[in-house]
């Protein structure tokens, strides 16, 4: 395997972004991006300094995707076309991040992740390590939208947690270890280890024994995965 | 309730079959509403009537009606 990076003329690469070895940087990409917020936003703030950004070994960066500023990937990271990796998060080695997945900022993405097409990561996530994110699960971390002032918290999902696609979780909400989400779900609540809940609200409907017994036996008679 | 009738209730119930369809030789190609959800339904609603726990495989083996009896006797439900 080559050791030089490929990057494309189209790439953009800011100040102060540290660049690992065989990375692949595709057309339109920027790295070390910094924020810019509306001017009458409530979040506006005196410009700061960032950390560097730093972009680990054998990484991709496809097409248009954003890397903004003080933002680490792990080695061998993959980021799909257009997602867009906010300020101060880190993504840990391994993980997978698909096209026009949106990961706000001030968020931990652990090893070993999947996260799929068109994902709503909020800011101040917590993510573990060998999470399966589905396509276009929301994620949020404002309980009251604006209304009242909180803090802002997004969910946690621990190692190994599962989340079906198009499902939706409230802020501060605990997915646990190994859990498992169906898909069309809004979790109010926090789910612990090792069980599966779909729905809306979502409720217990089993475990991830029987989640995984389950999904053999349907892989194997090939009738359809639909959990 | 003996334990064949609480077994054969359950089934009807989750699969929304008649006691008549309940055939050893069905498998979920047979029946339309024996899916992934609704076995994980079945798995749940034997674990909490019989009081045992299934292991994964087991989970896996019951594809017909016939295997799933041959896994319940094995934990001693009298079918």
């Amino acid at each position: 395997m080559s050791e030089q990076n490929t990057i494309s003329k189209t790439a953009t690469i800011k100040e102060n972004v540290k660049l690992g070895k065989a990375i692949v940087v595709q057309d339109f990409v920027v790295i070390g991006k910094r924020p810019e917020r509306a001017k009458i936003s409530l979040f506006a703030q005196a410009p700061r300094e960032f950390k560097p950004t730093v972009i680990g070994d054998y990484v991709t960066l496809c097409a248009g995707a954003i890397v903004y500023a003080a933002v680490e990937l792990g080695n061998n990271v993959f980021l799909g076309d257009y997602a867009s990796i906010r300020e101060d998060t880190i993504v840990g080695e391994g993980t997978i991040i698909g096209r026009n997945v949106m990961v706000e900022n001030n968020t931990k993405i652990g090893k070993e992740c999947k996260i799929q097409t068109g994902a709503h990561i909020t800011g101040k996530c917590i993510v573990g390590d060998k999470v399966f994110i589905g396509p276009e699960v929301c994620t949020t971390n404002d309980s009251y939208m604006g209304l009242v002032e909180v803090p802002m918290q997004g969910p946690v999902f621990c190692d190994g947690c599962v989340v079906g696609a198009n499902s939706t979780i409230v802020p501060g909400v605990r997915i646990g270890k190994n859990a498992v989400i169906g898909a069309g779900s809004v979790v109010f609540q926090n789910v612990p280890d090792e069980e599966f809940w779909m729905g809306n609200p979502a409720k217990k409907v089993g475990t991830y024994k029987q989640f995984i017994g389950t999904a053999k036996m349907f892989a194997a008679k090939k009738k359809g995965t639909e959990l | 309730m003996s334990q064949a009738s609480t077994f054969k209730s359950i089934v009807c119930e989750i699969f929304g079959i008649q006691e008549s369809d309940i055939v050893d030789s069905k498998t979920p190609e047979d029946l339309e509403s024996w899916t992934s959800v609704t076995h994980m339904q079945l798995v749940a609603k034997f674990e909490e009537n019989f009081k045992f726990q299934f292991d994964v495989e087991e989970i896996t083996e019951m594809d017909s009606i016939a295997n799933m009896k041959k896994v319940l006797r094995k934990h001693g439900v009298d079918l």
